[in-house]
């Protein structure tokens, strides 16, 4: 299963991706129209700092999500990939999602009174926070070959640092 | 990240003043600091380039990600431009600065600036004979006209090397620079090379790239010491005085005007100003018992506190707290290190923010502008406008931090050389060389630049001159560096009872003592401005000719520990190619070049003899910078 | 193994699932003594205006997860045959058995309540008689002024009638939201047209001809009303377990597992007592969220799990109150003579926050308006995390997840 990696250490904190992420929750999914659209789209994942880290904070789409699993009027639900999406016309505002998830990526969207949340570009074939960052700090990865490359990078490093 | 409000500053009066913001709900620097936090990496090493619509380009640092920007510049030329247009900033800034001076110098001697009569003829005549104007026989407008010229030709492109340059550094100097290319013939020229060079298409090559920032530098340098000069000339050089610095300097009875940003020529005039007696009785009829109260922020606040005893009430990153006290009538501003926030926040405040130069306009604020031929009218009409907002004071909002600090400033390189001549009439420089030689005085260390939100106020530098002090180094400072050091007490003899290693203190009361003072001169000599850093070159300068060394040799180094702008990044760098080890507190945008790094950090040691030191830790940096001075103590075969 | 689920609501539903997915052998029966298929119980309100919108789960979950629904009320336990016995007179035997009956309406002893005219709301069916009556009523009084009242109360209001919220203490949302929290609420709402009577009990619904008229006051006065709706709390619905000699206090007792004192009998949702997280003590939780984990919990340890449940929060709200987004979570209101609890406020003219410390542990918190983030809060509040040096970024609203990343090992963080 194709999951969202998130790198730290190669985080920018130049926030593309949450450029991207707005523009392809746009009404155009142009840059300029964005822009220009009002109110304007928001983004669904944050750039964020604390003391010496910057990384973007991302919805998990966890297997078991506190924000589906509290949501009152049946919106929240899991799609054939996985993915928790909202039926928007479900939404009733309650907020509840928002209370819930731990990782505050649920917004709100204060004209529509609805949530907003994550949909991992389910159209897409790349999601576009990861399109749009520059530097690898947010990587579609399959997760199965996620532990297999931290072992062989973990190894080089020791390789490395063990050569006399 | 957001900081707490005790990790702000260290300054009680802006913690206090910081304090009433928050329950009043205005934002400050630190507000908006935060609302920017993560700033982005790009922007922080220096990997960003916009100078082209074919941009905008980033250069990742890591694995993955573009390694070139589309023209094809690769991380060190893209950083290399970004420290050379910094470095054409700072030029223009102090640029403009003095070529205002020098305008207003030529227009009185002209007759045409009744207001700016020369006070100072014996400066003038030293000027014009360093400069080779002929002085004997001839009257002082005559003298005057011809420095003024002078000083004009050396902003366009000529054919000989900058003038206040070339005459004021070693010969050393002037053969390094010349060795390297690095002499800058025009001010204003240095600043449009440094942009043309930087601009799509142009230089490529890193190195030279740098080089050619070194040299728009010095000619920032060159700047400095005329705009150092002609105030002199036009206002008088300055002498030793006691004055008072931080917030508690406004009065709850007086009508309290702040002159903030850099030009004598504004602030000295409305200062003179202030003293009249109609003015004062105006004032004191619309129910300001004490009358007129003024009081500076930032360099021009420096100008006149050496000049007229004038006040320092704060600095560059608390100037809006003056304005939070409620208690600030008018706040009259020129150019630089203004921050277009301070209509918004006197609007919040009866503040009247007064704005009063051509190029330097924000909206809300009140436009009174400035002129040479009619100053003090401009300034008597600022005044006025200053008595009527002092009606509309809002008595709740008055909150004034009591707190103060003696400061003892005026230490001109006049004021240095006539205090130890006082020790030695005939040979001023001998008890100053000879401390250095017994190391009494360890080296010197000049502190300048700003302050800046990214550290907590002021903690660098008090946590350095502590260090530095103990090891017996002699401490000059200018600009901000100057309002952090009074703030905090540095400023005074006391400080350097309490501070001060043995020899430095056995040195210090020396010339107090004989300068009648009664006891040691303060810890820290304030020598002014920042274009006044060329007043602490002259110390070196003077120091190095003495011995028959270039400036890379003696135990001098400079310190930045709190930089902000471009006149900091190139003051850094004039400092480093005049030979001086150069410490910054904040990390510079030049991380993302291996070569630029090396060459700032390293390279520059072996061209010039001076170099960046980069180091957060301030004690860790007194110690760095103790060390070198030691190094330097070796080289000349002293003790170390 | 044989699964019977007494409940049809979002206890037994989540438990059905949670037994399904742990064992697809499992043979799972839910009996829903209510005859609809299962919904969204806390939307019922919305259906007082619109008595035609779908609130059902959706989809075929049985044919999905492969459990059973039969819409058949159970009337009694027989533990030791391990049989339910249903309404009908069928019995249904079992292996696993889990109680999820729910709530149900309290409904004070009030001389003439009994009759037309006056409504509980629990089911969709009240809603709908609610909405039904509405159409020709032109006043109503709502007796209780917690989050069920009030909402009745918005939905009565908003399809055009006087409303009256009449409240025996002395604030509304006793309980559930802090004073303050709770002054802010009643003043959105009396400032739509609602009134509010806090400090005030009904005495007598006033009938003529047994036709209801209005409401006699405390105070001695009356109010008219066309109809009244009792929304006073709700307890436990133990009918199901009566001469069972299972546990029960207010609600059934329950361990960590989720085990009732019989054996191979589990309970789970409103009809449970277990211990609040941050009280510290048994409560009962009427709480659709609290309900959707226990079942589930409960349904994994019927088939074999060995789940923990710590407990939950018996105040977990989130809700909007005429576009304003309220929430409470926790501990909200602390003994003000206790000098263990330390209460951080923002109250400013558009947003009220209010965090409750106990020690470096946060136990409760109030958001009106400013909600962003919440869940992070609640996190901190349910896993006891202490916040260190974090509390001006808390109360100030600028605390992220990413202040709590070094919790997390460093070698996650990156190889």
């Amino acid at each position: 299963m194709k999951q969202i990696f998130v790198r730290p250490e190669l985080c920018m904190g130049c926030r593309s991706c949450e450029i991207g992420c707005a523009v392809q929750h746009s009404k155009d999914k142009t840059l300029f129209s964005a822009v220009l659209q009002s109110p304007p789209p928001s983004p669904r994942l944050f750039v964020e700092s604390a003391e010496d880290i910057k990384m973007p904070v991302i919805c998990r789409h966890c297997e078991e999500a506190p924000c589906l699993n509290g949501c009152i009027s049946g919106c929240l639900y899991r799609d054939e990939k996985g993915f928790v999406r909202r039926k928007k016309e479900r939404c009733i505002g309650c907020w509840s999602c928002m209370m819930l998830c731990p990782f505050g990526v649920i917004t709100r969207d204060k004209e529509k009174r609805i949530a907003v949340k994550c949909d991992r570009c389910h159209k897409l074939d790349l999601p576009a926070c990861v399109n749009a960052c520059p530097t690898g700090a947010l990587q579609l990865v399959d997760l199965d070959e996620v532990p297999k490359e931290i072992r062989s990078r973990t190894v080089l490093s020791g390789a490395r640092a063990y050569r006399p | 990240m957001e900081k707490n409000i005790k990790e702000k500053s260290l300054d009680r009066a802006t913690l206090s003043v910081l304090n009433v913001a928050e329950k009043a709900g205005v934002r400050t620097v630190w507000d908006r600091y935060a609302a920017q936090s993560p700033q982005c990496g790009f922007g922080e090493t220096g990997l960003c380039c916009r100078h082209c619509m074919q941009g905008p380009c980033r250069i990742s640092p890591f694995e993955h990600g573009a390694k070139e920007g589309v023209c094809g510049a690769n991380a060190d030329v893209m950083v290399a431009r970004g420290i050379c247009r910094a470095v054409a900033g700072g030029t223009a800034s102090h640029g403009g600065h003095a070529k205002h001076m020098a305008y207003t110098l030529l227009k009185s001697a002209g007759g045409e600036a009744p207001d700016y009569p020369i006070r100072d003829e014996a400066k003038l005549k030293a000027v014009a004979a360093r400069i080779g104007v002929e002085t004997e026989g001839r009257t002082i407008n005559e003298i005057a006209a011809d420095v003024a010229k002078i000083a004009l030709a050396d902003f366009s492109e000529k054919e000989s090397p900058l003038t206040w340059a070339a005459t004021t550094v070693t010969k050393g100097r002037v053969d390094t620079f010349l060795k390297f290319g690095v002499v800058p013939t025009g001010i204003d020229s240095s600043v449009a090379e440094s942009m043309h060079r930087t601009t799509y298409g142009v230089d490529a090559d890193p190195v030279n790239i740098l080089l050619g920032a070194i040299k728009c530098a010095l000619a920032d340098y060159s700047a400095c010491h005329m705009a150092t000069d002609l105030a002199d000339i036009l206002f008088g050089t300055p002498s030793p005085v006691v004055t008072q610095s931080n917030l508690g300097v406004l009065k709850k009875d007086a009508v309290n005007v702040a002159l903030h940003g850099h030009n004598a020529l504004l602030s000295d005039i409305v200062a003179q100003v202030a003293g009249e007696k109609e003015l004062n009785e105006r004032a004191k009829a619309a129910g300001a018992k004490e009358g007129i109260n003024v009081v500076g922020v930032c360099c021009t606040g420096n100008e006149v506190m050496m000049r007229h005893k004038i006040p320092l009430a704060t600095s560059s990153v608390s100037q809006e707290a003056a304005i939070i006290t409620g208690a600030l009538d008018a706040m009259v501003v020129d150019y630089q290190c203004i921050m277009p926030s301070l209509a918004g926040i006197a609007e919040c405040y009866h503040t009247q923010l007064i704005t009063t130069m051509p190029i330097a306009k924000i909206p809300k604020a009140l436009h009174i502008e400035f002129h040479e031929k009619n100053a003090k009218e401009s300034a008597r009409k600022i005044i006025e406008t200053a008595i009527e907002a002092f009606k509309k004071r809002d008595a709740a909002k008055i909150q004034i931090p009591d707190v103060t600090s003696t400061a003892y400033a005026g230490f001109s390189t006049e004021a240095i050389l006539g205090a130890l001549a006082l020790v030695n009439k005939e040979d001023p420089l001998k008890p100053l060389i000879d401390n250095i030689v017994a190391g009494n005085i360890y080296g010197v260390c000049l502190f300048a630049g700003c302050n800046t939100v990214k550290v907590t106020q002021d903690a660098n530098y008090t946590a350095m001159i502590k260090e530095l002090a103990k090891h017996n180094v002699l401490i000059l400072a200018t600009g901000c560096a100057s309002g952090a050091f009074a703030r905090h007490g540095f400023m005074t003899p006391e400080a350097t009872e309490k501070y001060a290693g043995e020899g430095l203190k056995a040195v210090l009361t020396a010339i107090g003592k004989a300068a009648g003072l009664g006891g040691p001169l303060p810890l820290v000599l304030h020598m002014g401005s920042c274009v006044d850093n060329s007043r602490a070159a002259d110390v070196a300068v003077a120091v190095a000719n003495k011995l028959g060394v270039d400036l890379n040799m003696l135990p001098v180094v400079a310190s930045a520990p709190e930089p902000v702008t471009e006149k900091a990044v190139a003051i850094g760098t004039w400092a480093v190619a005049a030979g001086l080890p150069t410490h910054l507190g904040v990390v510079p945008p030049v991380l993302g070049s291996k070569v630029v790094t090396e060459v700032l950090t390293s390279a520059a040691k072996d061209l010039f003899g001076g170099y960046f030191i980069v180091e957060t830790d301030p004690v860790a940096a007194a110690g760095k910078l103790i060390a070198v001075m030691g190094e330097r103590r070796k080289g000349l075969g002293l003790s170390a | 193994m044989r699964h019977v689920i007494i409940g049809g609501s979002i206890a037994g539903i989540s438990a059905a699932k949670a037994i399904r997915q742990s064992d697809p052998s499992a043979e799972v029966t839910v009996l829903s003594g209510e005859k609809a298929r299962p919904y969204y119980r806390p939307m019922i309100p919305f259906l007082i205006r619109k008595g035609d919108i779908d609130i059902t789960f959706e989809g075929d979950l049985e044919k999905r997860y492969g459990f059973a629904v039969a819409y058949e009320k159970a009337a009694g336990i027989d533990v030791a045959k391990k049989e339910v016995r249903l309404e009908s007179g069928r019995n249904i035997s079992y292996d696993r058995l889990l109680i999820a009956t729910g709530s149900r309406a309290v409904v004070p002893a009030i001389p003439g309540i009994r009759g037309e005219a006056v409504f509980t709301l629990r089911t969709a069916q009240d809603a709908r008689s609610i909405g039904k009556s509405a159409e020709k009523a032109r006043s109503a009084v709502v007796l209780g002024g917690g989050l069920v009242g009030i909402k009745t109360a918005i939905a009565l209001r908003k399809a055009g009638l006087g409303v009256t919220i009449v409240e025996k203490l002395d604030c509304i949302l006793p309980g559930k939201f802090d004073r303050r929290g709770s002054e802010i609420i009643s003043n959105i709402v009396e400032r739509e047209g609602i009134r509010v009577l806090a400090g005030m009990s009904i005495v007598e619904a006033v009938r003529a001809e047994g036709e209801l008229r209005g409401v006699r006051l405390s105070s001695g006065d009356t109010l008219d009303a066309g109809m009244l709706i009792v929304a006073a709390g709700t307890r436990p619905d133990l009918d199901a377990v009566k001469d069972t000699g299972i546990r029960t206090q207010t609600g059934i007792v329950i361990d960590e597992n989720l085990r009732t004192s019989v054996p191979d009998i589990y309970a789970a949702g409103d009809v449970v007592e277990y211990t609040d997280l941050v009280f510290g003590r048994p409560a009962v939780s009427a709480l659709w969220t609290n309900a959707e984990e226990m079942g589930r919990l409960a349904g994994r340890n019927m088939a074999g799990g060995k789940a923990k449940y710590e407990g939950f929060l018996s105040v977990l709200n989130s809700s909007e109150i005429f576009d304003v987004p309220v929430m409470a979570i926790g501990l909200v209101e602390p003994d003000p003579l206790s000098r263990e609890y330390e209460s951080l406020v923002e109250d400013n003219v558009d947003s009220y926050r209010k965090l409750v410390f106990k020690g470096s542990v946060l136990v409760g918190a109030v958001f009106i308006n400013d909600v962003e983030n919440a869940g992070i809060y609640t996190n901190l509040i349910r896993s006891r995390m202490p916040i260190g040096g974090l509390k001006e970024e808390a109360i100030k609203g600028s605390l992220r997840y990413i202040n709590f990343i070094r919790t997390v090992p460093e070698q996650t963080m990156s190889a």
